[in-house]
């Protein structure tokens, strides 16, 4: 067995996909778009990586405001990981474009280390009492 | 024989390159005024604040005269040069804007010369900026940081952003970058697809590219890229210009390689910022006659000043190697060092590229050989790939250019390079080579000022190559 394993939202199981020896996906969790029976395992899983919206690429924007529209979301959080240079930049133009749309957000960084969760929480219940929670 | 020897010592003379420097920069500026119209210039004076006349440096005015004539000089035309470029390129975007298109710095312009368009160097004012106003660069920072973006990126890039957010480039209609040399520099790219909304070509250059299918592949990226430009600007590649285009470079190249040969002896005609800036001309002008004349002026000064002044600097002591980009914000530390150490930078890591000639027989065979220079030029190779992409091209030069240091400039916001620093004092330190690590800021001096990268500097020199206290 084989274990395609990356980060997305602090843990390692949001893009875990298990393939056996000839290549097929065994099991998979969170990928966004369905497995194509039509075309290999391994193509269909590069799909599917590629699309997910684990970096806030200006294609994926749409899709994350029309689904937070459908979850009648009050706000936000954009969750950046320290040091990465790719999602910090983009981070900041979703905000900008979530903001534009009418949509409270909060931008927060964090890092892999547990140390920062007391100034994330405290972020995070300002963000709150700002939505009027 | 009298007349020589009086044209001979008045050559490269301080007065003469001070009025030389200014008289051929009065004249692009009035090419400038003449050709897009005094009311086009007015404007840029108007919306640009980086259009100005800068003032030298305390600093560099009380360092500049150790350095020989012909050395002096050559730093001259190489910033003359430079001139030339920005203004040269308001010029053609004011007579031309629907042409204009904007590269990156790893990208450089020989198809889009030979395609007719206007290329714009993104990156070429936010390395020029800081060099001669740090205090203007460090505003850009600033604005990009208040804007939301990431502090701890490389503040190359964060310039960038802030002169795109302060609207201090002409606005493109179009923008050619790749996925090198870094992740910062990639996603500022993003930043300016948002601001300006105009199509976005990124050419994709693979993990590793020194194999034959690595190369294909780019090839192929290369063509994709083409495809791209042929349809958006509706002008179709000609493949007799480009080899003009090409053959031009190659000349260019011999010159280079002449200056370089040079380089290789001691004492060495030339070094430091004026290695960088001049060679620059690749990015900015490549396959142009700009560029060839910039090479050739250097090579006759490089000759001049070994076989008049007997080399740059008087009593050249040590040789280095600089791995990484210059202090953009300090260039004054080339001068210092060569002042109080007799230390010359002999090549860079900017400078140097060992892809030498295109081979013009056949449009594929240039195709190659552009799509070798992009993916081996500097930068590129060095932050992506094996480690061997970083560190080959480095000790190929130590040796050829008979170094006997090399100074490591650790960029703070150089994420990829800074990771490889604990493997390149293991790596220097079996080959018995003496290796400065510094740290500084690329295009900021708040993190680290130049008194901090001289105490580093001085420290090593002190301690490990035996210098004076």
């Amino acid at each position: 067995m084989k274990l395609f394993a990356g980060c997305d939202v602090g843990s390692t199981t949001g893009k875990a996909v298990v393939l056996n020896e000839a290549g097929d996906i065994m099991a998979h969790y969170i990928l966004p778009s369905a497995i194509d029976p039509e075309v290999t395992a391994i193509e269909s899983l590069s799909r599917a990586l590629a699309g997910m919206a684990s970096d806030y690429k200006i294609a994926d924007m749409a899709r994350v405001v029309g689904a937070s529209r459908g979850f009648a979301a009050d706000g936000i959080v954009v969750q950046t990981m320290k040091f990465c240079d790719t999602w910090g930049v983009d981070a900041q133009i979703f905000v900008d474009k979530l903001r534009e749309d009418g949509f409270e957000a909060l931008r927060l960084e964090r890092e892999y280390t547990r140390g920062g969760i007391g100034q994330l929480r405290t972020r995070v219940q300002a963000f709150l009492e700002m939505l009027g929670k | 024989m009298i007349m020589a020897l009086f044209l001979d010592s008045i050559t490269d003379s301080m007065p003469v390159t001070v009025g030389k420097f200014f008289g051929i920069a009065a004249f692009d500026i009035a090419r400038l005024i003449f050709s897009a119209g005094p009311r086009a210039f007015l404007d840029y004076r108007k919306r640009y604040e980086w259009l100005e006349i800068p003032s030298m440096p305390p600093e560099l005015r009380e360092l500049l005269p150790n350095r020989s004539p012909g050395y002096t000089a050559a730093t001259a035309v190489s910033l003359n040069y430079l001139v030339y470029y920005a203004l040269e390129a308001l010029r053609r975007i004011a007579i031309e804007p629907e042409k204009l298109l904007w590269h990156e710095d790893i990208v450089p312009p020989e198809i889009f010369h030979a395609m007719g368009l206007v290329p714009f160097l993104v990156e070429a004012l936010p390395i020029v900026i800081p060099n001669v106003n740090n205090v203007m660069a460090e505003r850009y920072i600033d604005v990009a940081e208040n804007s939301g973006y990431p502090a701890d990126i490389c503040s190359l890039p964060k310039t960038l952003m802030g002169m795109v957010e302060s609207n201090q480039l002409p606005p493109p209609k179009a923008v050619v970058t790749s996925n090198s040399p870094c992740d910062g520099g990639m996603a500022s790219y993003l930043m300016i697809e948002k601001k300006y909304n105009v199509p976005v070509f990124r050419l994709d250059l693979p993990y590793n590219f020194n194999d034959q299918r690595g190369l294909d592949y780019y090839i192929g990226e290369v063509r994709r890229m083409i495809a791209f430009l042929e349809d958006l600007y509706s002008v179709e590649l000609d493949y007799d210009r480009l080899r003009e285009v090409c053959e031009e470079r190659n000349r260019c190249f011999s010159y280079t390689l002449d200056i370089w040969d040079l380089m290789r002896d001691s004492p060495a005609p030339l070094g430091g910022e004026t290695l960088v800036y001049s060679h620059l001309c690749y990015q900015l002008g490549g396959g142009t006659h700009a560029a060839t004349k910039l090479m050739k002026q250097i090579l006759r000064i490089a000759r001049r000043s070994v076989e008049r002044d007997g080399g740059g600097i008087p009593n050249e002591r040590h040789r280095l190697i600089l791995w990484n980009p210059p202090p953009l914000v300090y260039p004054e530390l080339f001068l210092w060092m060569e002042k109080e150490y007799g230390a010359i930078t002999v090549m860079d890591m900017i400078t140097f590229r060992h892809q030498y000639f295109i081979d013009t027989k056949s449009p594929e065979t240039m195709l190659r050989d552009l799509a070798v220079i992009m993916a081996h030029g500097p930068m590129a190779q060095h932050t992506r790939g094996p480690y061997e992409n970083f560190f080959d091209d480095l000790f190929f030069m130590y040796e050829s250019f008979n170094a006997d240091m090399i100074m490591m400039a650790a960029h703070l916001g150089c994420k990829n390079t800074r990771a490889l620093l604990g493997m390149f004092r293991e790596i220097c330190r079996k080959r018995s080579i003496p290796l400065l690590i510094f740290d500084y800021d690329l295009s900021d001096r708040r993190p680290m000022p130049p008194e901090g990268i001289k105490k580093q500097v001085a420290n090593f020199m002190e301690n490990v190559m035996g210098e004076k206290k």
